[in-house]
């Protein structure tokens, strides 16, 4: 990440002064906003699933089953889908933006690395086990 | 692990020795339902001919139905049920008795049909009634027996209708007109004095549920003494006292009273009535409110009353299979639910009225012992556990039980159970524990448990069960235990293993060793961790408590052994094919990473479109420009010829590609997802210059053949200009030469005439500086190539 962040809504993207400009700018800056927060929801929500499971899956844990699989099912709708618009309206963004301690950009990735990090590590590896397992104990 | 726990300690729980039979809520008289009750139920029907202006609408076979139904409903809780359906009005009409269930139910209900329809009787005697019912239980073994007796009236022997006389087995003469009033009056007398029909009925054991038409005051003092004294006040002297009386005057209502007045096995959540738009919700929290907690439901009955003709809907349920009976004269709904232990609700809409009752079982109690051994004259805890009609009770449930026992102190319920201290055990074989557990009036459950003691004979003992165990493949795995080796001895398994089911059903044999031995041989001295190891003979998911017993014989008296239990909380799965596990992730990575490649390109590209000059309002114009060196060695560039607005052209234009006469912008993507796009922007000419105009941030250079610029540099104003190599060659010798040029420009800013003059100037600005750039270029090559700093 570099130091000077482009952002939509910052620095010299409105220099037409136009209201349609101004408009883009705003809506640009909302799509941005939007596609953080779900991105740091969607992290949030993952870790969530992940509390309290056992790390072995077996026969009949329905609802730990179902965890994982809504955990993937997140990442792959929500997290991957706010990335592309996250970076869609990062890269977009003309201007640079001086940079506060928690930017949203670095909230963004975070959440993205966080996301995939938990759904690969821990619901992707503990189904992973229970395949191999059942591929080793039943196969 | 609190599951794991119980199921440890459930291991521990010898088989009980003696359970007591479930109490449940009660039947009419004290009767309690249970497995071993038989019931009689006689259904007394008024057949006089009043009932043609009292109950023209013949609501009375609706109600009478209604009791059917719900002595029906008890068929499988007790043993049997039998039914009598009488007709009385003058004479007694009597039935037989049939077997209620539910497969005699249709019967049951064509004799209600057939006796209840009949209102031909001209007098209303309730001595032949009460004759008839008395008779109609002599002799009966049942241990539940029940009058329902409805009746529109009072006693009556009408004048109108005496004609010649009536014989009466309990008056000497025909009664007449003359002597009507004399024979009326032998009635109370007859039922409710000493030795009378109530006091037979009462003494067979007999209670009368009584349902009037009509109200109380209508009736007079002696009629008043029969129904109300025999349906359970005992100011007024009439049999035990032990029945029930209810009267409601509006023929209308009379399904639905006698349906909740008919409700057995069950008890009534008074709290429970339709709100203000006629919609009543019963659900886990109502039923709760009750006097039992709401997963001991087995049955909720809704008892509903609408309007004539509109009875309540069932609107929604969330519990399977609800039935529901409704009948839409009377406008009655009778919805029968089954909660399965579970938050549940259950919504009616269009109710005016309603009773709600709820079947519940009682919690059943479960002793344990926390120990594996017991010894004499040691103190021990055990604990208890309520098992209810949908599983064990756990949480907030268990405050609403109560518990007692009186071997040892109980402790309040800790969201699990109670726990019993005894502060020490007797010198005896075994212990009995008997617990009694209340869920609820009339639902009591005791239990009493048997556990053998051993005797303190200083063998070693495992002082603690161990904590879970989880691992994966066939083992050998690791089990630490404490064991105290007290005097010194033997510790054996026996068997040394155990059985444990898969998920599959397959029955996995785990056996158990002290590093391959049975037996352990420990020294006397202090408290010593000692390692099992648990060997399985196949792999497979399965998670279940160990059950190992365990002998030990002191050192000091090897002919004495004591027996323990040994419970291990065993959770394995089969060993994890690594190779595919890392596969899975592989793919799972190279998905997600794939993904992200894919975004991030697609971004990328999606970033580098060239803009649309459409939408731009961008337009082009080729011109020539004259070049020329000048005597110092620079170049001079001049507009041989200045494009006017009507030259203007829009550009060719794609996404990835805008042409503009001879001007060519190219999108270039990397796959590299961190490099930023950019755009190629050439000439098909050998060397360019290109200046971006004013008004944008300024940049000008030449470069051989293209240039790396930006996608948006197609929105201008830009001039560009190609030379060949050929055309540079003759430049270097001194020789003028025509160059051609291309300028983008936004014809928002200038429109005519403005145009043509405003895109000249800045082609003239450029030209300048382009002119500049070459010679700076050409300046540095001449010193590189003379070496000249």
């Amino acid at each position: 990440m570099s130091s000077n962040v482009p952002i939509p809504g910052g620095g010299a993207t409105t220099t037409t002064g136009r209201s349609a400009a101004r408009s883009r700018v705003a809506t640009s800056s909302r799509w941005f906003y939007a596609s953080v927060a779900v991105l740091a929801l969607s992290a949030l929500l993952i870790a969530f699933l992940a509390l309290g499971e056992p790390w072995n899956l077996a026969p009949g844990m329905t609802a730990s089953f179902s965890r994982s699989i809504v955990a993937l099912v997140v990442t792959l709708v929500l997290v991957l889908p706010a990335f592309a618009v996250f970076r869609y309206e990062r890269q977009s963004a003309g201007g640079r933006w001086h940079e506060p301690a928690w930017r949203p950009s670095l909230i963004g990735w975070a959440g993205l690395l966080v996301s995939l990090a938990l759904a690969i590590g821990w619901h992707g590896l503990r189904l992973a086990f229970y395949i191999a397992r059942v591929w080793t104990g039943e196969l | 692990m609190r599951r794991l726990l119980l199921a440890a300690l459930a291991g521990l729980a010898l088989l009980p020795a003696g359970v007591a039979l479930a109490q449940t809520p009660e039947l009419p008289g004290d009767c309690v339902v249970d497995e071993n009750a038989a019931v009689q139920v006689l259904l007394l029907i008024d057949q006089s001919g009043s009932l043609a202006r009292t109950d023209p609408d013949d609501q009375r076979l609706t109600g009478a139905r209604a009791v059917v139904r719900s002595y029906a409903s008890l068929a499988d809780r007790v043993s049997q049920v039998e039914i009598q359906v009488a007709g009385f009005g003058q004479d007694y009409r009597p039935g037989e008795w049939m077997v209620l269930d539910q497969d005699t139910l249709a019967t049951a209900l064509e004799r209600v049909d057939a006796v209840g329809s009949v209102e031909d009787q001209l007098h209303t005697d309730y001595v032949y009634a009460m004759e008839g019912a008395a008779g109609a239980f002599a002799g009966s073994d049942a241990s539940c027996q029940i009058l329902f007796w409805f009746t529109d009236g009072e006693h009556d022997l009408d004048e109108d209708y005496l004609a010649d006389g009536l014989e009466r087995n309990y008056f000497p003469e025909l009664v007449t007109q003359a002597n009507v009033t004399e024979a009326e009056a032998l009635m109370p007398g007859l039922i409710c004095d000493a030795g009378g029909y109530a006091d037979q009925l009462g003494a067979a054991g007999v209670s009368a549920q009584i349902m009037l038409l009509g109200t109380e005051s209508q009736l007079d003092d002696a009629s008043r003494r029969v129904l109300q004294g025999m349906g359970g006040d005992p100011s007024l002297q009439c049999g035990p006292g032990n029945g029930s009386f209810q009267s409601v005057d509006d023929a209308s209502r009379l399904p639905f009273i006698m349906a909740c007045a008919s409700q057995v096995g069950a008890y009534q959540l008074t709290d429970a009535a339709p709100d203000v738009n006629g919609n009543l919700m019963v659900n886990e929290a109502v039923v709760d409110a009750g006097p039992a907690p709401y997963q001991l439901a087995t049955e909720v009955r809704l008892i509903t009353r609408g309007s004539a003709g509109s009875p309540p809907d069932l609107a929604a349920t969330t519990l399977p299979d609800p039935s529901t009976t409704s009948d839409a004269d009377s406008g009655m709904n009778v919805v029968l639910a089954r909660p399965v232990g579970a938050p549940f609700s259950v919504e009616m809409s269009g109710v005016s009225e309603a009773c709600v009752w709820v079947a519940a079982q009682a919690a059943t109690p479960v002793v344990q012992s926390s120990a594996p051994s017991l010894y004499q004259d040691e103190p021990a805890e055990f604990l208890v556990v309520a098992d209810g009609p949908h599983g064990r009770l756990e949480g907030e449930a268990l405050g609403r039980i109560q518990v007692d026992s009186e071997n040892g102190q109980v402790s309040a319920p800790d969201g699990t159970g109670w726990s019993i201290r005894v502060s020490a055990l007797p010198i005896a074989g075994s212990f009995d524990v008997r617990v009694e557990m209340v869920s609820g009036p009339g639902l009591t459950q005791s239990v009493t448990q048997t556990f053998p003691l051993n005797e303190q004979i200083n063998a070693p003992a495992i002082v603690t069960q161990p904590g879970p165990v989880s691992g994966e493949g066939l083992g050998p795995f690791a089990v630490d235990l404490e064991v105290d080796p007290r005097d010194g001895g033997e510790l054996c398994l026996t068997p040394p293993g155990a059985a444990m089911t898969a998920a599959n059903g397959e029955v996995i044999n785990a056996t158990a060793g002290f590093a391959g031995a049975d037996c352990l041989q420990m020294e006397a001295g202090p408290v010593q961790t000692v390692t099992i190891d648990l060997t399985l003979d196949r792999s497979g998911f399965a998670h279940q408590v160990l059950e190992i017993p365990t002998r030990s014989v002191p050192a000091t008296s090897p002919d004495r052994a004591e027996e323990g239990l040994l419970a291990i909380d065993f959770e394995v799965t089969p060993r994890a094919n690594p190779a595919l596990v890392a596969v899975i992730v592989v793919g799972l990575m190279l998905l997600m990473l794939a993904l992200l490649w894919a975004i991030l390109y697609g971004v990328n590209r999606l970033i580098g479109r060239i803009p649309d000059p459409r939408r731009n309002r961008v337009r082009y114009a080729e011109f020539a420009v004259e070049v020329s060196p000048t005597e110092y060695g620079e170049l001079d560039m001049s507009l041989a010829e200045a494009p006017v607005d009507s030259q203007f052209r829009l550009p060719r234009r794609t996404p990835s590609r805008l042409d503009a006469g001879s001007f060519r912008m190219q999108r270039m993507v990397s796959p590299i997802p961190w490099l930023p796009p950019y755009a190629r922007i050439g000439m098909g000419t050998d060397v360019i210059g290109a200046h971006q105009g004013p008004g944008l941030p300024g940049r000008t250079l030449v470069t051989e053949g293209s240039y790396r610029g930006r996608a948006r540099d197609a929105l201008g104003p830009l001039v560009v200009i190609g030379l060949s190599q050929t055309q540079l060659e003759r430049l270097a010798e001194g020789t003028s030469q025509k160059a051609h040029g291309v300028l983008l420009f936004d014809i928002r800013t200038a429109r005519g005439a403005d145009a043509s003059r405003i895109a000249a100037e800045i082609i003239d600005d450029s030209l300048g500086l382009i002119a500049a750039e070459f010679t700076a270029m050409n300046m540095v090559a001449d010193m590189e190539r003379t070496g000249e700093a």
